[in-house]
């Protein structure tokens, strides 16, 4: 059965990220309650996830490398977005994430039950809008991580490569890029590519399509056509959230706002098989 | 009553036996007589730190009858003190993700039996009553039929996200809510088993697939037999391609009534 590879330290997951950082993210979302740019508020939740994620693997003795992670930020320059001691590195392990992030803040944080404390929250990625949209550079990133991933661990689950932008490549046709991502595989199925599209202008969302025929622009029905059909554990994930998908329903958000970039990241990065 | 009970459990594939985060009470064989007998399983949560830790004190809480029946909320801040000074005393100062891990706690499964005395009348039987939070389960045998599946009772119920007990009083928000309390008549030679959820789901749809789990368990009686058949079930696959026995710490705790 496809997508039920156990995640483990003999047998790791990878993750790749990649963020648009052109000049059109310094705008706002177009709805939600979040005031702060686009680029902040993508900041910000990979910056919360990778928190989630290193919480998650960390045990009484240390962290374990149940993931590895790669963040690829696009606008100018183009290229990993980790810093300080892991300048210049692509694909990490989360034990070195763990404990190399650039500072560590101290934010109010709402528990359970209502209440509130000061908690650590690590930053590691820092916010930036500025160039043109150089997808087809970034896609072409993954795509090199994501080869030597499979080759290097055949029986993993299958990477999972999620792309956020704000609209359409500027450096050619993404497709045939994230295709051949698509393409790729471990024993255990096809690489997964997931597109969230953030606007910040027309309030109606799309979530997770499984046709392109609503979509009133042509980089959003491309990026539908980049997007890998949901494996059955995640479209159920999101199916327990109160999302109605149709089968074939597609890993694409269009006009997302920061709650469905939360929601997807979170479910997506969340095999059903780490217990 | 004369009780015989053997407990039996094994790391999960990939992890060291130190790393076990299961708990059994009571953790050695015991083959006693007796009126009253306390027997818990509980299984701590991966992703949670100190899981294994809170685990045991659980277990330890319900062998010596230190759970208040049909109020555990009310047990549980004795013992979430206990966690916190246990783990607390560790290496220090602490990395910023263990100390995050400590304010989230860790999370369990708790699964609690009493067998009580025989009762006047009969003189040869009498009730116990079971507690759980999660997914591990109990089964009661009479015969080499199941009589009892507690609190699950189909392979189809186990999901990846029960409920679990908290050793943070902020993360026990719906566990009181979420607490089966069942009771039922034990007969001499009745056999029970406790098991955490990996085994219990094998046991479930073994049963139900084929009828055969209550014979295949008869056959272990040493830990070196336990290991063995717990790695053949590991290896086997069903039609779909799944192992039989997910790869996960596996315990069982079988009790035997005379």
């Amino acid at each position: 059965m496809a997508y039920s590879a156990e995640i483990s330290r003999h047998n790791p997951c990878c993750l790749v990220f990649l963020i648009d950082q052109s000049r059109s993210m310094r705008e706002r979302f177009g709805h939600g309650e979040y005031t702060q740019s686009k680029a902040q508020g993508v900041a910000d939740v990979l910056n919360r996830l990778l928190f989630n994620l290193v919480l998650r693997c960390a045990k009484s003795e240390g962290v374990r490398d149940y993931f590895y992670v790669a963040v690829v930020g696009y606008g100018h320059p183009v290229g990993t977005l980790f810093g300080g001691v892991l300048a210049g590195k692509e694909l990490v392990p989360v034990s070195i994430l763990a404990d190399n992030p650039l500072r560590i803040e101290r934010r109010e944080r709402l528990f359970e039950g209502g209440e509130r404390s000061v908690v650590n929250f690590p930053i590691w990625i820092e916010p930036k809008a500025y160039g043109w949209t150089h997808m087809c550079e970034a896609l072409s990133i993954a795509e090199k991580l994501v080869d030597q991933w499979v080759i290097a661990h055949p029986k993993s689950y299958p990477p999972l490569v999620f792309n956020l932008t704000d609209g359409g490549a500027t450096d050619g046709d993404p497709v045939p890029i994230a295709r051949a991502i698509m393409a790729k595989s471990t024993m255990d199925g096809d690489a997964l590519s997931f597109n969230l599209h953030l606007s910040s202008r027309s309030p109606r969302i799309v979530q997770y399509p499984a046709s392109d025929s609503w979509l009133p622009e042509q980089y959003a029905v491309r990026l539908f056509s980049m997007s890998s059909v949901l494996p059955n554990a995640i479209a159920d994930g999101l199916r327990q959230e109160g999302l109605g998908l149709q089968a074939g329903a597609r890993a694409f958000v269009y006009n997302s706002d920061l709650a469905s970039v939360i929601q997807l990241l979170d479910i997506g990065t969340r095999p059903s098989n780490l217990r | 009553m004369h009780v015989v009970a053997q407990p039996f459990w094994l790391h999960k594939v990939g992890n060291a036996p130190e790393e076990y985060e299961d708990a059994v009470w009571p953790e050695q064989l015991t083959d006693q007589e007796g009126k009253l007998f306390r027997f818990a399983v509980a299984d701590g949560a991966t992703e949670t730190s100190f899981s294994g830790v809170w685990a045991n004190i659980l277990v330890r809480a319900c062998g010596r009858g230190q759970l208040k029946d049909r109020n555990l909320p009310k047990s549980l801040p004795r013992l979430q003190k206990e966690w916190l000074t246990s783990v607390s005393l560790r290496a220090q100062p602490l990395p910023w993700y263990a100390e995050e891990k400590l304010r989230d706690g860790a999370f369990s499964s708790l699964l609690g039996l009493t067998i009580g005395p025989a009762t006047a009348d009969s003189g040869k039987s009498g009730r116990w009553k079971a507690v759980a939070i999660g997914d591990s389960c109990l089964f009661q045998v009479r015969d080499d039929h199941l009589i009892t599946a507690f609190p699950l009772e189909n392979a189809q119920q186990f999901n990846n996200r029960p409920v679990l007990v908290s050793s943070n009083p902020t993360g026990n928000g719906r566990v009181a809510a979420d607490i089966s309390n069942k009771s039922g008549e034990w007969q001499p030679h009745d056999i029970f088993y406790l098991m955490t959820d990996a085994l219990a789901c094998w046991f479930l749809r073994r049963q139900e697939e084929e009828g055969s789990a209550i014979v295949c368990l008869s056959d272990i009686e040493t830990p070196a037999r336990f290991a063995q058949f717990v790695q053949e079930e590991r290896e086997q696959l069903d039609a779909l391609g799944r192992p039989c026995l997910r790869n996960d710490d596996v315990t069982m705790l079988r009790v035997k009534l005379f």
